[in-house]
């Protein structure tokens, strides 16, 4: 029997339509704002607090949270908090220390993706590292955007019975709908009520699953029953090589918050440096409710659901278990949230890497700020549709691209970001060979050496390399002119992050 | 030897945290310290630095200046 068949469809459908059509909405409102390019890619970089600091995080954290980070729960107990830990700790350091000096860079440069600052901070004036990286997203994000349109059918079949094909036809066709229209704005402001819903989900689900397992003695009572493994931070690995290995590569996910190209564009759009001091709180305990929230429901859902198949079932299986049908739909909507709300993201990314790097920055530089509009609303109505035929086919090589997905665009991007903020002597060919060798390091590990490296994450090594390539062939090479005034003149106008010390600023 | 209060409990008194924490927690010490450790630095380093430029955005800006750019 189906969850659709025990709870009541038509109050589910019910929350399903009010979610949708409050998208559209979003997308109708914010139509104003994308009629130029500014517009269309990063709000006119008007975004304030709440709304940045929700998208990042409703970016940062796909259908994986709610679906992969509860089975994690599920599967590893209290092992699972070294996720929490890498993304509390990545979300934290990215808002302190990153998000100022690249919104002091990305406003001085005029840039509105992470090319664009990547070539003018570099003096790149052939477009290399442009090439490269519009090259990485778009072969990256085409099949993450196919993956999250693949969970949207799985997560349609799994709550309301409908098939597989209705389910990935319905989530395409909404986010493509109202990204197109919108633009930026209408993902961000999208994102913003995702993100609340997502939050209220995973605020409420581990509070009703602990009382409904007898509290919180209850809950370690049954575990340690079960399996005293679960109870311990090392889980069944214990302090071994494997174990380690684990813990580190959980820890290693939250890195990605650092420099993904998608969640830096959140920081491109606030409206002010002031926004992202008062947004970084908000971020943070943000993230902290989503991922606990995440371990500890999955955790609650082994005691309750012992011996489920597919452990990534949990959450939906939870909800209509413990819930009224209302909150089934409410729940059904917070799995689409945390799948749109990547979704739209990735697909302005990509639009953004063809329209402003490629179409723009290379070929057309003289193209009217109106028709570039256009052609990024077409672009991303192309790459949607594109994600949407892989999908739909179920091309297994898409899935195996999706391996790398998060990973490979957090190691090409991440650490070049990093040395090009915080280290002056960076230089271009520096930045080319970490960009390509964090890339190609990810992909290697995962398809040759992972296995027989206790299982290591690949952006562990994909950073080092990444960072050491980068450090390596900057030393040997030549910065750009001008490069290091420019650089102590925008770390004077940030200042000191955690000093009472008065910035340059003013 | 008695504590300050005087009521009698010996000064040191043996506490067997192997029984006591497990009753209170469920939990394994380690496992409260990882738990610690993925919310409390995070939250304590983000609150400074909104509390720090908070106040350096609210001193150093001109009277009747709009934040909202």
């Amino acid at each position: 029997m189906t969850v659709a068949e025990t709870a009541g469809s038509a109050v589910i459908l019910g929350v399903l339509a009010a979610y949708l059509v409050i998208l559209l909405g979003i997308g109708i409102w914010s139509a104003g704002a994308s009629r130029d390019v500014k517009g269309y890619f990063v709000a006119g970089k008007k975004l304030p607090a709440w709304v940045i600091a929700f998208s990042s995080n409703a970016t940062g954290e796909s259908g994986w949270l709610l679906l992969g980070l509860t089975g994690m729960g599920y599967l590893m107990g209290f092992h699972a908090l070294w996720i929490t830990l890498g993304e509390v700790l990545g979300v934290a350091v990215a808002w302190i220390w990153v998000a100022r000096p690249f919104k002091e860079y990305t406003d001085r440069y005029d840039a509105i993706t992470v090319p664009d600052y990547l070539e003018s901070r570099l003096h790149d004036r052939r477009h290399i590292l442009r090439i490269i990286g519009v090259v990485i997203i778009l072969s990256m994000v085409t099949a993450y955007t196919a993956a999250q349109l693949t969970a949207s059918g799985k997560a349609f079949s799994s709550f309301l019975g409908t098939s597989y094909t209705t389910g990935v036809v319905i989530g395409a066709v909404i986010v493509l709908l109202y990204t197109s229209i919108g633009g930026f704005k209408a993902v961000a402001y999208s994102d913003l009520v995702q993100g609340i819903l997502m939050f209220g989900c995973l605020f409420t689900l581990p509070i009703v699953g602990l009382i409904a397992v007898g509290g919180w003695s209850g809950m370690t009572a049954a575990l340690a029953a079960a399996d005293p493994a679960l109870l311990t931070p090392m889980g069944s690995f214990g302090l071994t090589p494997v174990g380690i290995a684990s813990a580190a590569g959980f820890v290693g996910i939250g890195l990605a918050f650092l420099g993904s190209p998608q969640l830096l564009t959140r920081f491109m759009s606030a409206r002010g440096q002031g926004e992202i001091v008062k947004g970084s709180p908000i971020a943070v305990v943000c993230i902290i409710v989503f991922d606990l929230g995440a371990v500890l429901s999955g955790i609650a859902g082994r005691i309750i659901f012992p011996g489920l198949a597919d452990r990534e079932t949990v959450l939906p299986e939870m909800s209509s278990a413990l819930f009224p049908d209302f909150f089934t739909g409410i729940f059904l909507v917070v799995v689409l949230a945390a799948i749109m709300s990547t979704a739209d993201s990735l697909l302005i990314l990509a639009s953004s890497a063809l329209t402003r790097d490629v179409v723009q920055k290379i070929f057309h530089p003289h193209i009217s700020e109106r028709g570039l509009s256009i052609l990024g609303k077409l672009t991303t109505l192309g790459i949607g549709a594109g994600a949407l035929f892989f999908a739909l086919a179920e091309v297994r090589m898409i899935f195996w691209f999706v391996l790398f997905a998060w990973s490979g665009l957090a190691c090409a991007f991440t650490p070049i970001v990093l040395c090009t903020l915080f280290w002056k002597r960076t230089t271009l060919q520096g930045a080319v060979a970490g960009m390509v060798g964090g890339f190609a390091t990810a992909v290697i590990w995962i398809l040759g050496i992972k296995e027989s490296f206790y299982d290591l994450y690949e952006m562990i090594p994909g950073f080092l390399v990444s960072f050491v390539l980068c450090i390596g062939v900057s030393l040997f090479t030549r910065p750009p002119a001008g490069a290091a005034e420019e650089f102590d003149a925008v770390h004077r106008a940030v200042g000191p992050v955690l000093s009472r010390r008065p910035s340059g600023r003013r | 030897m008695t504590g300050p209060q005087g009521r009698g409990y010996p000064l040191r008194m043996p506490i067997d945290f192997t029984l006591v924490a497990p009753a209170i927690t469920g939990l394994p010490w380690h496992t409260w310290l990882l738990l610690f450790a993925a919310i409390v630095p995070g939250l304590a380093l983000v609150l400074r630095f909104y509390a720090i430029h908070r106040n350096r955005d609210r001193s150093s800006a001109p009277q009747g200046r709009d934040d909202r750019g």
